[in-house]
C-alpha cells in the first residue's frame, strides 16, 4: 500500500512551484531571503570560480615539500584509463591560488576542533603498534658464516677470509619471515622508511611514533654482516642505528603506543657478526637537555650528530676534532618537515632555531651524481640564504641524491665510507681530523655496486648510519640492493 | 459485494488482532495501525487463502486502498 | 569527478548552470543537461560511459516494447530481456569476482578470478532502469517515447553516481515540464551546502578518527576506544552518504527536479524497523516494492520475503561476505521485532528502545567496516574486552579531547536542527526573516569552510625535496 506521505510531499512541492507563477506584489520574508541567499551564493561561487580560473597557480608546496601537480599530457592511453581527466581535476585542485595560505588556515581550524589535554597532546595517524617489537623468547639460531667471530673488529683481528660470494645460510628463511613482516609494516604506503605518518604532538614537539620489528632488525643485521664478509678482515664495518625523539621525550603513559627503539637496537646488535655497533642511544640519553633533536623536524640536531660522531671516532680509534674548533651558526625561524607531515598549527606557530657547526675550511668536497658522473667541486655546507626554512637540514651537502667525497688534511691512511639515510648527513662535518678521505653514499639513490666502489677507493672503514625507522623499515632493503647490484 | 466486504473484514480483524476494524472502500494502510509493508505480506496471504485466489505481484504493492483490493478479488473469484 | 571537490564546485557546476539557464526551451535544456551529465560521468569513466549509454538505450527500447505488446507474451519477454541485461551487467561488473572466489573456495577449484573494476554508479543506474521497466510492465507508468527524456532520466548527473535511486514515476512530468523558481534555486543551494558541509567538514574529519583506531593493528585498542570509534564510524557513514544525497537533491532542485528524500534523521529511530524507514529510503522502497512480495516457493512468506530483501540489501552494498552478514544481521532484528509485535514494543520505555536501537546500529556498522572476517572477529572481541587492553586508554582520551567540538557538532547534526528552527520561525514574519538570513549566512560559512578544507584534499607531503 503506498503511503500517503510521499504523495503529499510531491503535492506540496508542486503547489510551491505554482505559487511562483502567480504575480505577487507583496514579497513574503521567505521570498526576500531566498533572493538574498541566491545572490550571496552566486556572488561567492562566481567570484571564487573566476579567481581560481584567472589567479596565478603555485607550482611548489613549501609545507608539503613537493612539486605540485602539473597539467597532464594527453594520450589516448591516458584518456581511456581515466588518468588524463583525473589529472586535469587533480591539477585544478592541487594548484589552487594561495594554496599555502589555505593549508595554514586548515591547520588552524583543525586545532580548534577540540581541546587539548595537558601538555598539549595531539595525535596524527593510525594506531599501529608492531607486535613484532616484543623480544623473542628463544633466539633463532643465527645463521653463521662459519668461522667468523663475533668479536668486535678494530683494525685486524682473526677472522677467516671469506669469499666475496655472499654467504648467508638460513637467510632464505629469514627473508621469507622478513617479507611477511615488512608487508605488514608497509600497510601505510606513505611511510618512507625514514618518517612515520604517526606523529604525536607533545609539548609543542612532533614525535614520530616508532613501531619497530625484531624480524626486520635481524634482516638489517644480516645485510650489514654481508658487507663485512665481502670486504674482509682488513676493513672495519660499523653499525650506527640512531634513535629518534620518541625514546627521550615520550611521557610514560604514551609509551605503549610505540615499539622500543632501545630494544630494537639491542636486538640488531645481538645479531651483528663482525660488525661493530656504535651505541648512540645511551650517549644521547646523557644530553637530552641540549638541542639534540629539533621540535618541528624529523631529523636530529647538529650537536647530537657531534656526540654520535665522537663516539664513533672513539670506537674506530681515530683522532677527533673538538667542538670548540667549529663555528656555531644559528638560524632562527625554523619550522621543519613535521609541520607538513602532521598539519598541526602548533608546530608552525612555535618555530625554533636551526643550529649547525661549520668546520674550518681545510678540506675539499667533490660531488658526483648518484651514478658517478658529473664530477664537480662544491661546498659541504651549502648557503642557506635562499633556502626555505623547511629544507634547512639540506645544509649538509644540499641533497641526498649524490655521492660525496671529502678530502681532508689528515694523513693516517684511513678512508671512511658512510652508508646512510638522511640522518647520516649531519655526521659529515665532524671527521676532518679523523679520516683522510670520507665518502658519503645514500643507500636509497646509490647506483654503482657498493662493494666495488669501496674496494676501488681502498676504504678502510664502513659506517652504516641511519635512524631506527630506516633500519627496521622498508629502506633497509636498499643496503642489500646496492651491495649486489 | 457485501459478502466480500464481510469476509474481508473478518480476515483483517484476524490478521491485525483487532475486532474494531471496519472497512470502507477508502480504507488505506494509514488507517489501520500495524498495517506496514511487512504485515502486508501476512494480510495478502490470508486474503488469498480466504478467497482462494492469487494476487499478482504488481497488485500486491500497487493497491491504493481496500476498494481496489475488493475489485481485484471480485474479478478473480 | 566528485561533488565534494573544488573542480566540481567552481568549474564544472557554474559552467553547467550558466549554459543551462541561458538555454531557452525545455527540450534544449534537457539536451544541455544530458551533455553535461555525460561529460561528468565520462570524466571518471571514459570507457564505461558507453556501458551507461548502452543500458539506457536498451532499457528505453524494452520499455517501448513492453508498452507495445501489453497483455501479450511480447511484453513479458521484453521485461525479461531488460532484467537479464541489467542484472547481468551488475553481476558481471560487481559480483563475478566474488562469485568465482566463493566457487573456488567451495569446490576447491582454481578458476581464474576476473579482476574487473566497478564502473561508478552502476549499482544506482541499473536499479533505476529496472524499476522503470518493471513499473512499465506493471502498468504503473507509460513508457517514455522520447529517447532524450529517457536518457536524461537515466544519466542525469545529480543522482547518477551516488543516488538516491529515483523512480521514474516521481519525475516523469518534470522531464517535460519543470521550472526552477528563485525559491527552488535557493532551496537547492541550501541543500547543496548542507550536504557539502556534512561531507567535507563532518564526515572527512570523523573518518580520520576512525582510521586512527581501525586502520592500524587493532591489538591495542581498549573497550571504550572500540565503541567510541565504531560509533564515530556510524556518524561518518551517515554524514557521507546523506551528505551526497543532500547534494544530489539540491542539485536536482537547481534544475527544477524534485527528488524524494533518502534520509530522515535515521538515528532518531526507536527500533530497527524504523531505522530502515529512515536510512537509504530509496533503496528500501525499491526492495519493498520489487522484492518483498515475491512469491517464494509458490506462496508469499513474510520471513522468506524478509530474508530475500535483507540478503540483497547487504549484497547491494558490496560484493563481500561482511556486507551480506550486515544485511542479514539487520534482517534478524527486524524479524525479532516483528515477532515481538508492535503492541508489546510500544510498552517498552522509549529510552530503552533508543538505547537498544543505537547499540544494534553501531555494532552493525562495525560489521560494515571490516571486510576481512578475521579483523571483524578482532573487532567483536575488542567490543567486549577479550583482548586484555582494558576499559579505556590514553589514546582514546587524546582522541576524544582533540576532537571534542567536532564530535559535539556531529551529534547535534544528527538531529533535525534546521527543520525545528524552521518550524519555530514560522510563527512570525520577523522570525522568518531572521531565519532566512541565518540560513543564508550559514550557507556562506559552509561554503567557505568546506572550500578551505577541500584545498587540503590533495595533501601528500613528500619527505625530501630535491633541488
Amino acid at each position: 500500500m503506498e503511503s500517503k506521505h510521499s504523495q503529499d510531499a510531491q503535492h506540496s512541492s508542486r503547489t510551491g512551484q505554482e505559487q511562483k507563477h502567480s504575480p505577487s506584489h507583496h514579497h513574503s520574508p521567505r521570498q526576500k531571503t531566498d533572493l538574498l541567499n541566491v545572490l550571496l551564493m552566486g556572488v561567492l561561487v562566481v567570484g571564487v570560480s573566476l579567481w581560481f580560473l584567472l589567479g596565478t597557480r603555485p607550482t611548489v608546496s613549501e609545507i608539503e615539500n613537493r612539486n605540485l601537480a602539473k597539467f597532464p599530457e594527453f594520450s589516448w592511453d591516458a584518456y581511456l584509463s581515466g588518468e588524463y581527466t583525473e589529472g586535469i581535476a587533480n591539477f585544478y585542485n592541487d594548484t589552487v591560488p594561495k594554496r599555502e595560505w589555505f593549508k595554514n588556515l586548515t591547520a588552524s581550524l583543525r586545532r580548534h576542533m577540540g581541546v587539548q589535554l595537558e601538555d598539549d597532546v595531539k595525535f596524527y595517524g593510525t594506531l599501529h603498534v608492531n607486535t613484532d617489537s616484543e623480544p623473542e623468547l628463544q633466539t633463532t639460531p643465527v645463521e653463521t658464516e662459519p668461522a667468523l667471530t663475533t668479536e668486535p673488529t678494530h683494525t685486524q683481528t682473526g677472522t677467516e677470509p671469506v669469499t666475496t660470494v655472499p654467504t648467508r645460510p638460513a637467510e632464505s628463511q629469514q627473508i621469507t619471515a622478513a617479507t611477511t613482516v615488512t608487508v605488514e609494516e608497509n600497510a601505510d604506503s606513505k611511510e618512507d622508511g625514514e618518517i612515520s605518518n604517526n606523529i604525536l604532538i607533545y609539548k609543542k614537539r612532533g614525535i614520530m611514533l616508532y613501531g619497530g620489528s625484531y624480524a626486520a632488525g635481524r634482516n638489517y643485521a644480516s645485510y650489514v654482516n654481508a658487507y663485512k664478509s665481502d670486504l674482509g678482515k682488513d676493513v672495519n664495518v660499523y653499525s650506527m642505528v640512531i634513535p629518534t625523539p620518541c625514546s627521550y621525550y615520550m611521557p610514560e603513559k604514551y609509551q605503549y603506543l610505540i615499539g622500543s627503539e632501545q630494544g630494537n637496537i639491542e636486538n640488531i646488535n645481538a645479531h651483528l657478526n663482525g660488525v661493530e655497533p656504535i651505541n648512540v642511544y645511551d650517549i644521547l640519553g646523557q644530553h637530552t637537555d641540549e638541542l639534540i633533536y629539533p621540535r618541528t623536524d624529523h631529523h636530529w640536531g647538529a650537536i647530537a650528530a657531534y656526540y654520535a660522531a665522537q663516539e664513533f671516532a672513539s670506537v674506530a680509534n681515530v683522532p677527533f676534532r673538538d667542538i670548540s674548533r667549529f663555528e656555531k651558526i644559528t638560524k632562527p625561524g625554523y619550522v621543519g618537515t613535521l609541520y607538513g607531515y602532521s598539519g598541526d598549527i602548533v608546530l608552525k606557530d612555535n618555530p625554533e632555531d636551526f643550529v649547525y657547526y661549520a668546520p674550518e675550511e681545510d678540506y675539499t668536497t667533490t660531488y658526483y651524481n648518484s651514478d658517478l658522473t658529473n664530477q664537480r667541486n662544491g661546498r659541504l655546507l651549502i648557503n642557506l640564504d635562499k633556502v626555505k626554512p623547511v629544507s634547512w637540514y639540506l645544509v649538509y651537502m644540499g641533497s641526498d641524491d649524490r655521492i660525496t667525497h671529502i678530502q681532508t688534511q689528515t694523513k693516517n691512511g684511513r678512508t671512511l665510507c658512510i652508508v646512510k639515510d638522511s640522518y647520516g648527513n649531519a655526521l659529515t662535518p665532524y671527521f676532518m681530523d679523523s679520516f683522510e678521505h670520507i665518502y658519503v653514499i645514500d643507500m636509497r639513490y646509490f647506483k654503482p655496486n657498493a662493494i666495488a666502489f669501496m674496494k676501488e677507493r681502498n676504504v678502510t672503514d664502513v659506517l652504516f648510519a641511519m635512524n631506527t625507522f630506516s633500519a627496521t623499515g622498508p629502506n633497509a632493503k636498499k643496503i642489500e640492493q646496492i651491495r649486489t647490484q | 459485494m457485501d459478502e466480500i466486504y464481510k469476509k474481508l473484514t473478518k480476515v483483517f480483524r484476524e490478521v491485525f488482532d483487532d475486532d474494531s476494524i471496519v472497512l470502507t472502500p477508502e480504507t488505506t494502510a494509514d488507517d489501520i495501525e500495524d498495517w506496514d509493508s511487512i504485515e502486508h505480506i501476512n494480510l495478502i496471504a490470508a486474503v488469498e487463502d480466504a478467497f482462494g485466489m492469487r494476487f499478482q505481484m504488481r497488485e500486491v504493492s500497487g493497491m491504493k486502498n481496500v476498494g481496489e483490493m475488493v475489485q481485484i478479488i471480485k474479478s478473480r473469484i | 569527478m566528485v561533488f565534494s571537490s573544488l573542480f566540481f564546485l567552481y568549474l564544472f557546476l557554474p559552467l553547467c548552470l550558466l549554459v543551462y539557464w541561458l538555454t531557452p526551451k525545455i527540450e534544449y535544456k534537457n539536451i544541455v543537461l544530458i551533455i553535461f551529465s555525460l561529460i561528468f560521468y565520462a570524466w571518471g569513466e571514459p570507457l564505461w560511459v558507453l556501458l551507461l549509454l548502452f543500458s539506457a538505450t536498451a532499457n528505453y527500447l524494452c520499455g517501448l516494447l513492453i508498452e507495445k505488446y501489453r497483455g501479450r507474451t511480447g511484453a513479458k519477454a521484453s521485461l525479461i530481456v531488460s532484467l537479464l541485461l541489467n542484472l547481468g551487467m551488475l553481476f558481471v561488473f560487481k559480483y563475478s569476482a566474488f562469485t568465482v572466489e566463493n566457487i573456488n573456495a567451495l569446490f576447491s577449484l582454481h578458476l581464474p578470478v576476473p579482476s574487473i573494476r566497478l564502473p561508478i554508479g552502476i549499482s544506482f543506474y541499473t536499479f533505476q532502469t529496472i524499476s522503470y521497466t518493471v513499473d512499465c510492465y506493471w502498468e504503473k507508468i507509460h513508457a517514455q517515447r522520447s529517447y532524450t527524456k529517457f536518457l536524461l532520466y537515466v544519466c542525469m548527473f545529480p543522482q547518477l553516481v551516488a543516488g538516491p535511486i529515483v523512480r521514474y514515476s516521481s519525475i516523469e512530468s518534470e522531464l517535460t515540464r519543470r521550472y526552477a523558481s528563485v525559491s527552488d534555486i535557493s532551496a537547492g543551494l541550501t541543500r547543496i551546502m548542507i550536504g557539502l558541509g556534512k561531507k567535507v567538514i563532518l564526515s572527512n574529519h570523523l573518518s580520520t578518527i576512525v582510521d586512527a583506531f581501525f586502520a592500524g593493528d587493532m591489538q591495542h585498542i581498549s573497550v571504550a576506544g572500540t565503541w567510541y570509534a565504531v560509533a564515530v564510524y556510524a556518524m561518518q557513514i551517515y554524514f557521507d552518504f546523506s551528505g551526497y544525497s543532500d547534494m544530489a537533491i539540491g542539485l536536482g532542485r537547481l534544475f527544477g527536479f524534485h527528488f524524494d528524500e533518502n534520509f530522515r534523521h535515521p538515528f532518531l529511530c526507536k527500533d530497527i524497523t524504523e531505522f530502515w524507514q529512515r536510512w537509504h529510503i530509496s533503496l528500501g522502497t525499491c526492495f519493498r516494492d520489487y522484492l518483498l512480495y515475491s512469491p517464494i516457493v509458490g506462496k508469499r512468506r513474510a520471513y522468506g520475503g524478509l530474508f530475500l530483501v535483507w540478503f540483497c540489501t547487504g549484497l547491494w552494498h558490496g560484493a563481500s561476505w561482511n556486507f551480506i552478514i550486515w544485511g542479514l544481521y539487520f534482517g534478524i532484528f527486524i524479524c525479532f521485532e516483528r515477532l515481538l509485535g508492535k503492541k508489546r514494543i510500544k510498552k517498552i520505555p522509549v529510552v530503552l528502545r533508543h538505547i537498544y536501537s543505537k547499540i544494534v546500529i553501531v555494532i552493525g556498522f562495525g560489521i560494515f567496516y571490516f571486510e576481512q572476517l578475521p579483523r571483524l572477529g578482532l573487532f567483536f572481541r575488542n567490543l567486549i574486552g577479550l583482548n586484555g587492553n582494558g576499559l579505556i586508554d590514553e589514546f582514546t582520551k587524546i582522541s576524544v579531547a582533540n576532537n571534542l567540538y567536532l564530535l559535539i557538532g556531529a551529534l547535534i547534526c544528527c538531529f533535525p536542527v534546521l527543520e525545528t528552527l524552521e518550524k519555530l520561525a514560522k510563527k512570525s514574519e520577523s522570525r522568518q526573516m531572521a531565519f532566512g538570513i541565518f540560513q543564508t549566512v550559514c550557507n556562506g560559512a559552509l561554503l567557505v569552510f568546506s572550500s578551505i578544507f577541500l584545498v587540503d584534499a590533495t595533501n601528500n607531503p613528500f619527505l625530501y625535496f630535491r633541488f
